[in-house]
């Protein structure tokens, strides 16, 4: 079994890359969301010739500014949608991820007994932890990657101020991948490699 | 003419090939230059609100000590002074970009005939050709642009950057007179900023005088209200005047991109094409 396990180990290294890609892949989202809320944010400000001061004297800088700052705004929206195909990139890699360490298990010519699923050999993990594992993260981005999804599509020329500045916080939190689980899921794997 | 332009052309290429990388440095030193205005301003215009705001402000302990409202509004104007100082440093340096932007978009000509006069040869170059006007009778100077067209090119992008210092240099004048209120300061700081745009500008120079006016008209308010109470620019006035900063609707980036590339056409077409 522990042949069964180091595969299984591999399959992990490969988690935690796709999760490094997610991560920078969030980090970007959550800047391009964080602008794009600032411009709606100002939107109403802008739009108001009032406002312009000195501005608004000679040059046409009143009809240009709001229409600037829609025009990155749409860039924004155009440049989360890409952001979240990626990230569905890497809920798909986690996802084969996970079937195919489904797999690894079903190919073996002599199924493992349940005893033999639970059953650790010095500090590496079980076959179970290891499904389980990759069962656990695969479903942790694929939550977050749905509620992500539901808070960008969210964002619209209607937003209330007060609603999108929670909706931000929801998207840094990343409710759905809490880090305490993920840790814990990788020490117990780690446990046969770390020496 | 076949003579006349195969002479001509190696020192108009140059000429123009340096005059095109020169206008292309100053846009990405303009860019870094701008950015830091951006954050002086934003740091100014939040040293000003919080300035009006120590007023209300709950101090919570600190209520107890000695003139904290005072001292805390005192550095909060020495801030708001340093921060203009910063910005119209960046602003200075804006305009030495503009300006040698400029100049090098007026210098891509390498010869100059004038009206019946003497050939006069305005670069360091040797060789003279008669009867040029500096455009090469037309001729296209690299592959297909005649020197005409050139010149155009550049005076577009050079324009909107001098569009776009108007709008910081409005700004500038804004500034100051957020931080010295009063009449004579908002003076000896014009005075320091003067217009990037010569004399020749009458909208800039009228804009100076309409400012001059405005502020003339405040310390005749301020003088009626006994004090330093001016007509402070609104929240909201402040916050588009920094989006302003940030967006800088004049600079067409899509369109600069273009030129980029009908000159980067020209000089590979050129390179293999020229005679």
């Amino acid at each position: 079994m522990e042949r069964l396990v180091r595969k299984y180990e591999q399959r992990f290294r490969r988690v935690k890359e796709e999760m490094s890609t997610w991560d920078a892949l969030h980090g970007r989202l959550v800047k391009q969301y964080s602008n794009a809320a600032a411009i709606l944010d100002r939107l109403p400000v802008l739009v108001a010739v009032e406002n312009y001061g000195v501005l608004g004297n000679e040059l046409s800088m009143a009809r240009d500014l709001p229409a600037a700052q829609v025009e990155s705004l749409e860039l924004l929206f155009r440049a989360m949608t890409n952001t979240l195909s990626d990230l569905s990139r890497v809920v798909a890699a986690l996802e084969k991820v996970w079937r195919d360490g489904c797999q690894l298990l079903k190919a073996e010519r002599q199924q493992p007994t349940a005893s033999q699923m639970q059953q650790r050999v010095g500090p590496r993990p079980s076959l179970q932890d290891c499904v389980n594992g990759l069962h656990t993260l695969y479903q942790m981005h694929f939550d977050e990657y749905n509620l992500k999804v539901a808070i960008v599509s969210s964002l619209t020329y209607g937003s209330r101020g007060e609603d999108v500045s929670a909706l931000q916080s929801l998207l840094v939190d990343q409710p759905n991948i809490p880090s305490t689980e993920v840790r814990y899921i990788f020490d117990l794997i780690d446990g046969g490699e770390g020496k | 003419m076949a003579v006349e332009s195969r002479l001509w052309r190696p020192a108009a290429q140059r000429n123009v090939r340096n005059a095109w990388s020169y206008i292309q440095g100053h846009r990405s030193s303009w860019s870094s230059a701008s950015a830091a205005a951006l954050s002086s301003a934003t740091s100014l215009v939040n040293a000003y609100l919080l300035h009006g705001d120590v007023e209300t402000m709950e101090f919570g302990v600190l209520a107890d000590m000695e003139d904290i409202k005072e001292k805390a509004r005192k550095k909060l104007l020495i801030n708001q002074r340093t921060y203009l100082r910063l910005y119209l440093n960046s602003y200075e340096e804006l305009v030495q970009f503009v300006l040698q932007m400029t100049s090098a978009a007026k210098s891509m000509k390498t010869y100059l005939n004038s009206s019946g006069g003497p050939l006069i040869n305005f670069t360091n170059v040797e060789a003279i050709v008669d009867g040029d006007s500096g455009d090469g009778g037309g001729v296209p100077v690299f592959s297909n642009l005649p020197m005409a067209a050139h010149e155009l090119l550049a005076s577009e992008i050079v324009s909107m950057f001098q569009k776009e210092l108007k709008v910081k240099w409005l700004l500038a004048s804004e500034f100051c007179k957020l931080v010295y209120p009063t009449l004579e300061e908002v003076y000896s700081v014009q005075k320091e900023l003067s217009s990037p745009f010569g004399s020749e500008d009458m909208s800039c120079t009228s804009i100076l005088s309409s400012t001059e006016q405005e502020s003339k008209e405040i310390t005749k308010e301020g003088a009626n209200t006994m004090g330093h109470e001016v007509k402070s620019p609104k929240r909201e006035t402040l916050q588009v005047y920094l989006t302003a900063l940030l967006a800088e609707v004049y600079i067409i980036k899509d369109r600069i991109e273009e030129i980029g590339k009908i000159y980067s056409e020209e000089m590979s077409v050129g390179l293999f094409g020229t005679p």
